[in-house]
C-alpha cells in the first residue's frame, strides 16, 4: 500500500481531511526522531517498537578497489514487531 | 535516557505537539496503528511517506544448529517486518553523527587503529562486522550502503556466525541483517550477484589477513593492559596511603585545636616553639617551625611516609626529646620515631608525670621519646601493636574517654 493510498484510507476512518493527516504523520515522524535522539523507544502495543540504535564505526573493504573505508558510528531507529504481530504474520502464512 | 515512551504519553505528545484534543490524536493513532497491522498482516508492504517504509519479507526455512543442545533444526519460513525510515527521518536522528564521512585508510593509520581496537577487546565486534557485510559501495557517503550478495547466501551464514558472535553483537546482529537484506535487495539487486564470486574471494583473503594481524596485536595488547594494570594498581596504593594519613592527621588538627585554643594563646606556643627547637629533632624540623613562627595554625607539617622511614627506632643511649606542637602529637611522634603512630602509649607512658589528657596536650610541651627496648616493644610484631592499642584504650579510658570516639 503506498502513500496515498494509505492516507486516503486512514482520511476515510478517522475522519480527518487528507492535509491533516499528513501534517499528523509528519508530526508523529517528529516524535520518533526526538525520541531516538533520546535514546528513548516508543512501544506501541499489539504492533512493536521503535527502539534506538548505535553502530559503532567500523572497517570495511571496498570489493573493486580493496580499500579500506572507515565507516562513522551512526544511530538509526530500528522496528522491533511485537510477538503479537508476529503471530499475526504467521497465522497469515500458515493460512496459505 | 533509555525510557520506554508508551501509546498514552505518545498521545499525549501529539495532542500537544498540534494543538488538538487527547480524543482526536487517541482516535488518529488507534486508527492509523490499526490499518497499519491489518495491512501488514496481510503480507502487504506500507510506505508512508512521512516515516519510511514498513515492508514485509518472507524467509525461508533453513537449517540451523540449537544453540543450547548442538542439534541441527530447520527454522521454519515466516514474514518478518522490516522497518526501512526515509532518507529526511535517518538524518534527522543521526543529527549527532551528520558530520562524519567515510574515509580512506592509509595501510599505516589502518595498522595503529587495528591494534588500537584490538587492544580495547573490540576485536570479536568488529570482525563479525566486516564478516557479515564485507562489500560497501565507496561512492555512498551515507553509512546506509548498498551490501553485499543477494538474500541466500546471507541467510545460509547465519546459523554459524549465530554462534561466533559475542554478548557484544548478539541484539545488534539481528536487526542489521534484516535492515541489509533489504537494503541489497533495494539498491544493488543485479550488479552485485554478478561479483558475488569474486567478492567472495577478496573476503576470505581480507578476513585471514584481518586475524594474522590480530593475533600479533592480541599480544601486544596483553603487555600493555600488564603495564596499565600495575601503573594503576601503584597509583591507587599510593593514592590510599595518602588519603588516610591525611585524613588521620587532619582530624588530630581539628581536635587539637578546637581543644587548645581557648587556653594557649598564640604568642605562648611560638615562643616556647622557639626554645626547644634545639632538641632532639632534625633540623629541618625546626626551621620550618621558627620559618612560621608569626603564624600558629599555619604550621602545616605535612609528615611524609618517607620522613617516617627516615626516621626509624634509633637505639641511642642519651635521652630523646620532643615538643608537641600544633602539627606535631604523640601520635606523629610515634609515627617518626618508631615508623607507628599506634605506639604512642609508650611515648605517654614515660611522660604520664607532666601529661593530662591524652588530647588537651599543651602545645610546646616537651616530651622524652623512650627507647622502644625500654618497654621491650618490637614494632615490628603486630601483637605487640594490639598491646599499644589497648594500652592506648586505657589512657583515653583513664581520662574519661576519647572526646570524639
Amino acid at each position: 500500500m503506498d502513500n496515498k493510498n494509505f492516507i486516503d484510507e486512514l482520511s476515510r476512518r478517522t475522519g480527518f481531511d487528507r492535509e491533516k493527516v499528513s501534517g499528523l504523520l509528519e508530526d508523529f515522524s517528529g516524535i520518533i526522531s526526538e525520541a531516538i535522539g533520546n535514546e528513548d523507544s516508543i512501544m506501541i502495543p499489539a504492533f512493536g517498537t521503535f527502539e534506538p540504535r548505535k553502530k559503532m564505526e567500523r572497517i570495511v573493504v571496498h570489493p573493486l578497489t580493496g580499500n579500506k573505508l572507515l565507516v562513522p558510528p551512526k544511530l538509526s531507529v530500528v522496528f522491533k514487531a511485537s510477538s503479537a504481530m508476529k503471530n499475526m504474520l504467521r497465522r497469515d502464512w500458515e493460512q496459505r | 535516557m533509555n525510557n520506554k515512551i508508551t501509546l498514552p504519553a505518545l498521545i499525549a505528545q501529539l495532542a500537544l505537539k498540534t494543538g488538538m484534543s487527547q480524543e482526536e490524536s487517541e482516535k488518529f493513532f488507534s486508527e492509523f496503528f490499526n490499518l497499519l497491522i491489518t495491512t501488514l498482516a496481510e503480507g502487504e508492504t506500507v510506505r508512508i511517506k512521512a516515516l519510511g517504509t514498513f515492508k514485509v519479507t518472507e524467509v525461508e526455512p533453513r537449517r540451523s544448529v540449537d544453540v543450547s543442545s548442538g542439534r541441527e533444526m530447520v527454522i521454519p519460513g515466516h514474514r518478518k517486518i522490516t522497518f526501512i525510515p526515509t532518507r529526511e527521518l535517518a538524518a534527522e536522528i543521526n543529527a549527532p553523527f551528520e558530520m562524519f564521512e567515510s574515509v580512506e585508510l592509509h595501510p599505516e593509520a589502518l595498522a595503529i587503529l587495528e591494534s588500537e581496537s584490538r587492544g580495547d577487546n573490540q576485536s570479536p565486534e568488529e570482525r563479525s562486522d566486516e564478516e557479515e557485510h564485507p562489500i560497501e559501495d565507496k561512492s555512498t557517503l551515507n553509512v546506509e550502503s548498498p551490501l553485499s550478495g543477494d538474500l541466500n547466501p546471507i541467510d545460509n551464514e547465519e546459523p554459524q556466525d549465530v554462534i561466533k558472535i559475542t554478548e557484544a553483537e548478539k541484539f545488534i546482529y539481528f536487526p542489521e541483517a534484516e535492515e541489509e537484506d533489504i537494503d541489497s535487495e533495494e539498491e544493488s539487486d543485479d550488479v552485485e550477484s554478478e561479483e558475488s564470486q569474486d567478492e567472495a574471494d577478496k573476503e576470505e583473503r581480507f578476513v585471514e589477513d584481518m586475524e594474522q594481524t590480530m593475533k600479533k596485536s592480541r599480544k601486544r595488547g596483553f603487555i600493555l593492559g600488564l603495564l596499565y594494570g600495575l601503573l594503576i594498581a601503584i597509583l591507587v596504593i599510593a593514592g590510599l596511603y595518602w588519603f588516610w594519613f591525611r585524613d588521620f592527621y587532619k582530624t588530630r588538627l581539628m581536635e587539637t585545636t578546637e581543644l587548645e585554643m581557648p587556653t594557649a594563646p598564640a604568642d605562648s606556643v611560638t615562643q616556647e616553639d622557639g626554645t626547644t627547637i634545639a632538641s632532639t629533632d632534625s633540623v629541618k624540623e625546626g626551621d620550618t617551625i621558627t620559618g612560621m613562627a608569626t603564624g600558629t595554625i599555619a604550621a602545616v607539617d605535612t609528615p611524609t611516609p618517607a620522613e617516617s622511614e627516615a626516621a626509624p627506632t634509633q637505639p641511642s643511649d642519651s635521652p630523646v626529646y620532643d615538643t608537641i606542637t600544633e602539627t606535631r602529637y604523640l601520635t606523629t611522634m610515634a609515627q617518626a620515631h618508631y615508623g607507628n603512630f599506634n605506639l604512642w602509649p609508650y611515648i605517654y607512658e614515660e611522660n604520664k608525670a607532666i601529661l593530662g589528657h591524652p588530647d588537651r596536650i599543651r602545645p610546646g610541651t616537651r616530651v622524652v621519646i623512650p627507647p622502644l627496648s625500654k618497654y621491650k616493644v618490637n614494632p615490628d610484631n603486630p601483637e605487640e601493636i594490639k598491646k599499644a592499642k589497648r594500652l592506648g584504650v586505657a589512657i583515653y579510658k583513664k581520662w574519661g574517654g576519647k572526646p570524639k570516639a
